[in-house]
């Protein structure tokens, strides 16, 4: 096996694989929320043109009704498709093969010859001191020190799984190149087997095999995905969450000036006023008008601490402080997000990655940890109505984009609605355009929905519970609902 | 299909505009303004002054006058029925049911039942459509010809009850003329058997905070004071087998009733309406309004987390320890019927810090605090934009 690996095939056959290939679609109906089977009488054999087809789901049968020989027919055919599918021999070109080798004492693979459009969003570049080849070790050979592109194990991981590179073990032999003649030359290690690639690389570098299958699953989907740890202080980090500065502007200058009046009228009104009655938290008095309303009568009903701005009850004994298994480890990006390696931006998501079956549910204390460290995001505002025809340029809203940590200003939809009245004073239409790129102001009777803000929260931290191999993501947000009051 | 969604729309408004009428109050106490004299107007709260029962054994405040069960449910929904799904309908449906003709105001089991009904008739119909597709399916098969089928499976929108054979028609309006003459004497001497259920929880927060209910002891018949039905609220939850012979001594703060009672009171401050999520796999349903609004929005699982760790070993229920895979279940379930779950994590204090003289009164709710999470799942093929 390793022989046909050794020298890539001049064959030109490029079968896109279905399970790795960049354009692939769940192709599942709107109803279900799993990820569907695909129908593999309709996928292409042999050499295909580069864009895979999307191949739709076929109907699911009830049960298995014995005796039905259509029923049967359609069984085998079904199967025989996926198995000579799963049997074709899998090929990458030759020139669109990167190399690496692995170093397993500092648990990095090491790019020898990059090629490909992966390495836009993967690997970072380390300065390693490199030795000048084939001198006498008594001699001390000037040590230079250049960058090279090394990858994280997850990375190099998926990079062999999908065919794309092709790595060596680092070995003795080839470093020293004392056995020269021995190999071709352009070997630089011993070869590694796919198998021989996860026993190696699941393990180091916290890598466990969870975390992997979450990692090439989002990769395989388009997300680009790193670390929210630095491995070594030369990763390059994203710039920390901003701060919410929304909560700030809220407070204007009429309210800083008021406020000093309004806290001691509060305290002087307290003075005269009964201590708070456990025994008849609402007073209702008629004569001089307190809570005679539903309003008033609501809000008095609030005296239950509530909210996670409470802090916590720290437990000292608490054996689990240490190693929660609960911490953010990936931080994600859409594919849509501008990502410079050297500079990533603020990532989109943030990921931990559990194990379902030995790992229970977070405690409140493990999830205010991970709340603790995420951004404030807006609600999400209701999807704009596009009204003009000059506001074409704009792309249109979506409803639950809400979980965009970037997306901190208001959307440019209301910007469409807010101009559509004022254009009317507006002689030109080369000025409209102008003002309509000009008016950030958002609308204000655009406002978030309710029910909408609640469910998203506050927060949104992202958790991963691999099942044996299966992913699921679940979204906990951080809850306000004291701010969302349905009555008073 | 627009004039048959017309008329619906108005029926719907028509049905809205009642409800909207005749559920106005969120709250059981009503505020009025009198006026007096020139111009002068006071302000009056009325109070309707319900009575019940306390049942230690169902746990549950038996409120037996139909006129305070109409008063509770109508303002702010408290309360269940025990012979009908949720508001006591009882004997509106026995009327019903002794009434041939079709009344105008038909309960909601009626509704339920007759819609059940259509929709198994509906799934027998379809169901035999299908098998008579498949064999034919497979008779084109067998004999290798293709064959356009001419068998329509009914789809749910489109599908209409067969109609009835017309000969029964006469005979039913004869008979159930005769029927109500004789009946129109029986109606009226239907005694009324159902009576309204309050969990502890609701009970609680109409004496506590409105003082609008005052409960009775089964045993002395007696009004019971606002510390004894605290403390017998408490206890009821407690091992009732008899060891303990004081169970007011043996007070905990994890007891199930102060947890749940700290939930329902946060969520009904902010003016939702709350009813029992048991048909959902959790502990509460909030709805915006009320059931006759609209389906509820969030579902409600209450997560007791212990501040202090010493007090995870009592003997009452102590922490809910959920795998993923029954959140899994729980999330999958909600989701089927479009609602959000959230779990409601109510913080309960140490032993040692709210002691069992404090447990007498309910000062001590102000050591519990609510935080909620809301679940959601997040499918990556989704999100990718």
């Amino acid at each position: 096996m390793d022989d046909i690996l050794e020298l890539p095939n001049a064959d030109v056959s490029k079968l896109q694989e279905p399970g790795q290939g960049e354009g692939f679609d769940d192709g599942n109906s709107s109803a279900d929320e799993e990820e569907g089977g695909l129908d593999w009488t309709k996928l292409p054999l042999g050499p295909t043109a580069s864009r895979p087809v999307i191949p739709k789901r076929g109907d699911k049968e009830y049960e298995p009704t014995s005796g039905s020989n259509l029923q049967k027919h359609y069984l085998e055919r079904a199967r025989d498709a996926m198995f000579d599918t799963l049997r074709a021999e899998r090929t990458i070109s030759n020139k669109t093969i990167s190399y690496g080798v692995w170093y397993p004492n500092i648990a990095r693979v090491h790019v020898t010859l990059a090629r490909g459009g992966h390495f836009t969003s993967m690997g970072h570049s380390v300065p390693r001191p490199t030795s000048a080849s084939g001198t006498n070790q008594h001699d001390a050979p000037p040590e230079r020190v250049h960058k090279r592109l090394e990858l994280l194990p997850e990375e190099a991981l998926y990079l062999v799984e999908r065919g794309a590179m092709f790595c060596w073990k680092e070995h003795d032999l080839f470093t020293t190149n004392a056995q020269q003649g021995l190999f071709p030359d352009d070997m630089e290690g011993v070869p590694m087997s796919v198998q021989q690639a996860y026993a190696e690389m699941i393990g180091k570098e916290d890598l466990t095999l969870e975390r992997y299958q979450v990692y090439a699953y989002l990769k395989r989907l388009g997300y680009v995905v790193t670390r929210v740890k630095q491995p070594t202080p030369l990763y390059p980090l994203p710039p920390p969450y901003p701060s919410p500065f929304f909560a700030v502007q809220r407070k204007s200058l009429l309210q800083m000036v008021l406020y000093p009046i309004r806290f001691m009228i509060t305290r002087i009104t307290t003075l005269f006023a009964p201590a708070f009655n456990w025994w008849k938290p609402i007073r209702i008095s008629p004569l001089l008008g307190i809570n005679m309303g539903y309003r008033s009568i609501f809000r008095a009903l609030r005296f239950i601490p509530h909210g996670h701005g409470i802090p916590l009850k720290a437990n000292p004994k608490h054996p689990q402080a240490e190693e929660s298994p609960y911490v953010h480890f990936f931080n994600l990006y859409k594919p849509s997000t501008p990502y410079k390696k050297t500079s990533p931006p603020v990532p989109d998501f943030a990921i931990s990655v559990v194990s379902a079956r030995t790992t229970s549910m977070p405690t409140l204390v493990e999830l205010t940890a991970l709340f603790d460290v995420l951004p404030e995001i807006p609600p999400p505002m209701p999807r704009a109505r596009q009204k003009t025809p000059t506001s074409g340029g704009e792309k249109p809203q979506i409803k639950t984009a809400g979980n965009d940590l970037q997306s901190k200003t208001p959307n440019p939809g209301n910007v469409a609605s807010a101009s559509s009245t004022s254009t009317s004073w507006f002689p030109p239409w080369p000025f409209r355009q102008q003002t309509i790129r000009q008016a950030v102001k958002p609308n204000p009777e655009r406002r978030p929905h309710p029910m909408a803000a609640l469910k998203q929260g506050k927060k949104v931290a992202i958790i991963a519970v691999v099942d044996a191999g299966s992913p699921s993501f679940f979204r906990f947000g951080q809850g306000e609902f004291s701010e969302w009051p349905m009555a008073g | 299909m627009s004039r048959h969604r017309r008329s619906e729309g108005k029926k719907g408004g028509i049905r809205r505009a009642e409800n909207n009428k005749i559920y106005a109050h969120p709250i059981p106490l009503v505020f009025l303004q009198s006026y007096v004299a020139l111009g002068l107007s006071r302000h009056i709260v009325l109070n309707p002054c319900c009575e019940g029962y306390w049942d230690p054994l169902t746990r549950s405040v038996w409120v037996t006058n139909p006129k305070d069960s109409a008063i509770l449910w109508q303002r702010g929904f408290f309360g269940k029925g025990n012979l009908s799904r949720s508001e006591p309908s009882w004997l509106s449906r026995q009327v019903n049911a002794r009434k041939a003709a079709l009344s105008g105001k038909v309960t909601s089991e009626e509704i339920t039942t007759k819609r059940r009904e259509q929709r198994k008739r509906f799934k027998m119909d379809r169901a035999n459509a299908i098998a008579a597709a498949a064999a034919e399916a497979e008779e084109a098969f067998r004999t290798g010809k293709t064959v356009t089928s001419s068998i329509i499976i009914p789809s749910g929108a489109t599908w209409k009850p067969a109609e009835k054979t017309p000969e029964k028609g006469p005979p039913t309006i004869s008979q159930s003329n005769n029927r109500q003459e004789e009946d129109s004497g029986d109606l009226n001497s239907i005694v009324d058997v159902e009576h309204l259920q309050l969990t502890p929880q609701e009970a609680f927060f109409l004496i506590w905070c409105f003082d609008c209910l005052s409960i009775m002891s089964p045993q002395t018949d007696e009004g019971m004071s606002l510390q004894e039905i605290w403390i017998a609220f408490q206890t009821c939850y407690m091992d009732q087998r008899g060891l303990n012979p004081e169970p007011a001594l043996q007070l905990r703060p994890d007891n199930p009733f102060l947890v749940n009672y700290v939930a329902y009171h946060h969520y009904r401050s902010l003016g939702w309406t709350i009813k029992s999520g048991v048909k959902f796999c959790v502990d509460y349903l909030l709805y915006k309004r009320g059931p006759v609004f609209d389906h509820a929005e969030f579902a409600l699982l209450i997560c007791p987390t212990y501040e202090d760790l010493a007090d995870s070993d009592s003997p009452t229920r102590g922490t809910r320890d959920i795998s993923w895979s029954w959140l899994s279940t729980i999330n999958r379930v909600n989701s089927q019927v479009m609602k959000t779950l959230i779990l409601c994590y109510v913080t309960i204090p140490s032993s040692a810090l709210v002691t069992t003289e404090m447990l007498g009164s309910p000062k001590c709710l102000a050591y519990y605090s609510v935080r909620e999470v809301t679940v959601r799942r997040f499918i990556p093929a989704r999100m990718r934009d």
